[in-house]
């Protein structure tokens, strides 16, 4: 009996790059929230991958419910938002006075009550979205790409772009810029610091909640999906750059190739070490990260 | 605080997390004292998509036992502690359910985990009835340990067989997570295929914490198999079934028993539909060591429901240990032997044949070979 395979792959190159530049965008949108957080208040949020999943769990919900796409991806991202605001006002405002590490830990904590929360609501079972443009992938230099795929680039991409356009070409943008460089002075001529935080942390929410949609239709949505997502997203800011969007960007890129590269040529198993080590290695190389990442601030007290 | 700083940060916040432990028990009231059974399963994390299924059988069996007088005069209480699908969690949980006076030990999910308790039960000689498929579980050397399944040798085997006669495979790829229960079905495919007459072609692992797969299908496809053997555990059962539909792979694909029950192909969504998986019980034709156990689910969850290899393994467990126990009269010490007598026992997944020097219990006789059809599993075939 001839059985047909229904897909030839002439380069598989090409598809590493393809599968790398995927991964790699949802790593560099949850990279930006990080960027984003640790700018306005030198906080590194470990509840960023629960915006992932939280989003994506939304994005389910109204994707089952009969909404169109478009709600379904807003609807994930203004959840995650909201989230993100809520952590905000309710957690790290509060504890203000407490050191930085200290808030960091909060943000561990409060990462499990989310997936606590997630399993008593939706349980267990992975769930998942349907891809948003239906139909089969085209073939690209020898690669095979899905529509999702070019949802994900695009997403992360136009992402980017906005962020830079809003932190250069705005007056909030460039108050947010100002905190980022120094709070206090910020805070000196008439900048609302704690708004700009604010924002930040719903900013974050929203790319965390979109990569959570955008992701669903090639991975599940679970309740304990967003710490993978976390320490990957981390790992692509940290090695962009911290602080730096273009950087997260870069970041994720690189994390993603360096992952489908193992798990490409039979070393899938030491996908998640490698990217740690590509991380140790940059980072002692260059210890602001590739695209030279925000210096280290030396006044920290005012969130 | 520099980068480096926050890495330890989150390295040690990571460990920390990871030694959190989440303890849940149930137990059922009896009036003389009861024989309590620790059970051991990851209700959270990666394997959580199946724990849910085999408590139920456990606590069904249970209920049963005890409604029908208990075994002998003692009714069975069940404590099951959440090793959160971590191995490592599983040596400091086994210890506490020995302590506290276990007859016997059922779980954990993973076959590692399970090779990590096993010194410990040894040493206390409390028996595990363990339901993975790990051919290593039994042996090591240690008789206190059984399998209350089919072992990756059979399941490897029926795959293999049936896709060579449905579909005249001679050449196929496996896709499998590189833990224990991966790891162990690829060997064992490695090692069955020649003696059935197929070749093994591409032998691609995934990490567990895979979200995409398309990297191992296109190289998995460049050696242009005839079939494919997914051996991966349930949480990347999506990724890889998705990858391969939004790849528009038409190859036929069988999964092991990490994707051929209910709550798996729910999870996969319509890409798993047409896959075929191994299985022990066919939903709409249960063995007859099932009936009441199907009985007693389509009375809590409704007459629709499906019944899977999941409730069944988990009902057997308790079965078993509750016959072991009557046939040791209670006694512990001879609780070892009693089970190694249990030599032709009719269960919900089939029918176990121990023996001193067998502990594997079911063989290919006990195979259902199931197909995914309008995203329900339904029988195709029983045994190969």
């Amino acid at each position: 009996m001839a059985l047909s395979t229904g897909f030839e792959a002439h380069s598989a190159l090409t598809q590493l790059i393809i599968s790398g530049l995927t991964l790699g965008s949802i790593y560099a949108l949850v990279g930006l929230g990080f960027a984003l957080i640790y700018n306005a208040t030198d906080v590194i949020n470990f509840a960023q991958g629960e915006f992932v999943m939280m989003g994506g769990m939304i994005g389910v919900i109204l994707a089952r419910a009969g909404a169109p796409l478009p709600v379904v991806i807003l609807g994930g991202a203004v959840a995650s938002a909201l989230i993100g605001a809520v952590v905000y006002q309710g957690l790290v405002l509060r504890a203000r006075r407490a050191t930085v590490a200290t808030v960091v830990i909060l943000t561990l904590g409060l990462s499990v009550v989310l997936q606590g929360i997630a399993l008593q609501i939706w349980g267990s079972t992975p769930l998942y979205l349907a891809p948003f443009t239906a139909g089969n992938p085209f073939h690209v230099l020898g690669g095979t790409v899905t529509y999702q795929a070019i949802w994900i680039l695009g997403a992360a991409i136009a992402s980017v772009v906005l962020l830079q356009v809003m932190y250069r070409r705005t007056q909030f943008g460039r108050a947010m810029v100002a905190c980022a460089v120094d709070r206090e002075g910020a805070c000196l001529v008439g900048i609302d610091t704690r708004r700009m935080a604010l924002v930040s942390f719903a900013l974050s929410g929203a790319f965390g909640g979109l990569a959570g949609v955008l992701i669903g239709p090639i991975a599940s949505v679970s309740y304990n999906e967003g710490i993978g997502f976390a320490l990957k997203g981390f790992a692509a800011a940290a090695l962009g750059g911290m602080g730096s969007p273009a950087g997260a960007l870069v970041g994720g890129l690189a994390i993603g190739l360096t992952e489908a590269s193992l798990s490409s040529y039979g070393w899938a198993t030491w996908s998640d070490t490698g990217v740690f080590v590509v991380l140790i290695v940059v980072l002692v190389a260059l210890p602001t990260g590739l695209l030279r990442g925000r210096a280290e601030r030396r006044h920290t007290a005012a969130l | 605080m520099s980068v480096r700083k926050w890495t330890v940060v989150g390295i040690v916040s990571s460990v920390m997390l990871a030694l959190v432990g989440c303890g849940s028990s149930s137990a059922t009231a009896g009036s003389s004292t009861p024989y309590k059974l620790g059970v051991l399963d990851g209700l959270t994390g990666g394997a959580s998509v199946l724990a849910a299924s085999i408590t139920d059988g456990m606590t069904l069996a249970v209920n049963a036992v005890n409604g029908a007088g208990g075994v002998n005069g003692h009714p069975l209480s069940l404590d099951i502690v959440d090793d959160q699908s971590q191995p490592s969690n599983d040596v400091t949980l086994v210890r506490k359910l020995i302590d506290s006076g276990a007859n016997g030990i059922i779980g954990p999910n993973y076959g590692s985990g399970t090779i990590a308790v096993s010194p410990i039960v040894k040493k206390a000689k409390v028996p595990e009835l363990a339901y993975n498929q790990t051919i290593g579980i039994t042996q090591q050397g240690n008789p206190y340990i059984f399998r209350v399944q089919t072992n990756d040798t059979v399941n490897t085997k029926a795959a293999l067989l049936f896709m060579k006669q449905k579909f005249g495979a001679t050449k196929v790829a496996v896709l499998y997570t590189d833990d224990a229960y991966g790891t162990s079905g690829s060997k064992a495919l490695q090692s069955e295929a020649g003696s059935v007459g197929v070749q093994i072609v591409a032998d691609e692992s995934m990490s567990v914490t895979a979200t995409d797969a398309t990297p191992q299908w296109v190289h998995a496809l460049a050696a242009h198999p005839q079939a494919v053997l997914l051996w991966v555990e349930p949480a990347v059962d999506g990724p890889a079934l998705r990858a391969a539909a939004q790849l528009d792979v038409k190859l036929p694909m069988i999964g092991g028993s990490g994707f051929a029950n209910p709550s798996a192909i729910a999870a996969v969504g319509p890409a798993a539909e047409g896959v075929y998986g191994i299985g022990l019980v066919d939903p709409s034709n249960p063995p007859v060591g099932a009936k009441q156990l199907v009985a007693l689910l389509r009375q809590e969850h409704g007459s629709s429901f499906q019944v899977s290899f999941l409730e069944a393994t988990g009902w057997d467990a308790v079965q078993l240990f509750a016959e072991g126990l009557r046939r040791a009269n209670g006694d512990r010490n001879k609780l070892l032997g009693a089970l190694e007598s249990i030599a032709n026992y009719n269960g919900a997944a089939g029918t176990y044949k121990y023996t001193s020097t067998n502990h594997d219990g079911l063989g290919l006789d006990a195979i259902e070979i199931l197909h995914v059809q309008n995203g329900k599993l339904v029988g195709f075939k029983h045994g190969v």
